[in-house]
């Protein structure tokens, strides 16, 4: 017999759309994709997409961590942080890998503990 | 040994149309059992009790929501819930049967016979029960008129969502603001197997004509998604809106601007189909 529905994964992705405004500190267990408006702590074991219409006062602290929208806090990705060309950060970024997009304003350092030195930003606006 | 609850009246009185087919059905699976049929509002849910009572390990719902709902809040305020609640779905409303992975009442009846159990822990809304969905909207008229039913109405009426103001608060320092048309509150697990059971809050965003298409989709039962959502998971939520808003869980209602939803300790086995499917 034709299966009716498709099969939903085997977690639940956190989503916060553009149109909520969460009070207090958020933590996600699994993905996290949050595009709303939030003063607090954004906390993922997993990976955390903020989009573009996001503004987050507060530190980003996930797995894997794509920016698009505007952070006023410090992020901390454990493994990767892609920051696309409408990313607005005005605060420190500590990760292993960093794609950098265009367009990215970033106001902070950047901090990669497995290498050498502390990097300045290239397009940094401070 | 299976118990049958047999609502006559569910689905525009289908069963009189398949009940000698189904009984034959049933004995050729040998799984007939006991048949009582309900005459009114409230007998499914005092039959479900006797026959728990009685020592039955099966009570089979032969109707729609209403009836499946009662047998499940009898199984939940039994003190033995020792017992697994089929579902035959008769009913013009199957919400809870689909979820199940249960099409028709042909497949129901092989599903009662494999009898593969998956429990699930209930829901509760300022102290009702409740084990599928709870649905949150305003629509001013019939909360003026709480003696029409609500799809009906909508169905036959114009009447468009009112966007309402909504605080969810997590906990006394988390809270999730924001304006929607409907709120929908159901157990994860039912919708994924996978998943653990949890409260799954989905607050569809303020578009108007999106949710408005949506809902009247959903009413007639071709709602294949849900449009754009906030979503998340927790164990317990209180929720505040910024005027009266219905609360339609389970085919059951209750008008309020404060609700407190959790998810109970209390489980209840449901005979499932195989597959985990996603049922909107």
């Amino acid at each position: 017999m034709k299966q009716k529905y498709q099969l939903a994964p085997n977690v639940t992705e956190t989503v916060i759309t553009h149109s909520v405004t969460v009070q207090g500190g958020l933590k996600a267990e699994n993905d996290l994709f949050f595009d709303g408006v939030i003063k607090g702590n954004v906390t993922c074991d997993g990976n955390i997409s903020v989009g573009t219409n996001a503004h987050i006062t507060g530190d980003v602290l996930g797995k894997n961590i794509t920016v698009a929208g505007e952070v006023h806090g410090n992020i901390k990705a454990d493994e990767r942080l892609v920051l696309s060309s409408s990313a607005r950060v005005n605060g420190d970024l500590t990760t292993q890998h960093i794609s950098i997009a265009e367009g990215a304003v970033i106001s902070g350092k950047i901090n990669m503990p497995h290498h050498s030195s502390n990097q300045e930003p290239p397009n940094s606006e401070k | 040994m299976y118990y049958y609850i047999v609502n006559p009246a569910s689905g525009s009185h289908l069963i009189e149309s398949i009940q000698d087919k189904l009984k034959i059905k049933l004995h050729k699976l040998k799984i007939d059992g006991e048949f009582s049929k309900t005459l009114g509002s409230g007998d499914a849910r005092k039959i479900a009790k006797k026959a728990i009572a009685d020592g039955f390990k099966t009570i089979v719902a032969v109707g729609g929501n209403d009836t499946i709902n009662e047998v499940i809040s009898a199984v939940y305020e039994s003190p033995n819930r020792d017992v697994a609640v089929g579902v035959i779905p008769t009913g013009k409303r199957n919400l809870l049967a689909t979820r199940l992975g249960i099409n028709d009442w042909e497949q129901a009846c092989y599903m009662l016979s494999a009898r593969r159990l998956r429990s699930y822990n209930l829901m509760e809304i300022n102290g009702h029960v409740f084990i599928n969905c709870c649905e949150f909207l305003d629509n001013t008229s019939v909360v003026q008129d709480t003696s029409t039913k609500f799809f009906d109405r909508f169905k036959k009426s114009d009447q468009k969502l009112v966007p309402i103001e909504f605080i969810m608060k997590l906990q006394e320092d988390i809270a999730f603001r924001g304006q929607t048309s409907i709120v929908r509150i159901c157990n994860q697990k039912l919708i994924n197997s996978n998943l653990d059971n949890a409260l799954l809050i989905q607050i569809i965003e303020n578009n108007s004509d999106t949710a408005n298409n949506f809902w009247l989709q959903r009413l007639r039962g071709q709602a294949k998604s849900y449009p754009a959502y906030t979503q998340f998971t927790t164990k317990h939520i209180q929720a505040e809106f910024s005027k009266s808003v219905q609360a339609l869980f389970d085919g059951r209602k209750i008008i309020k601007n404060k609700f407190s939803v959790s998810l109970t300790s209390a489980q209840v086995k449901m005979v499932v189909a195989k597959s985990k499917l996603s049922a909107f």
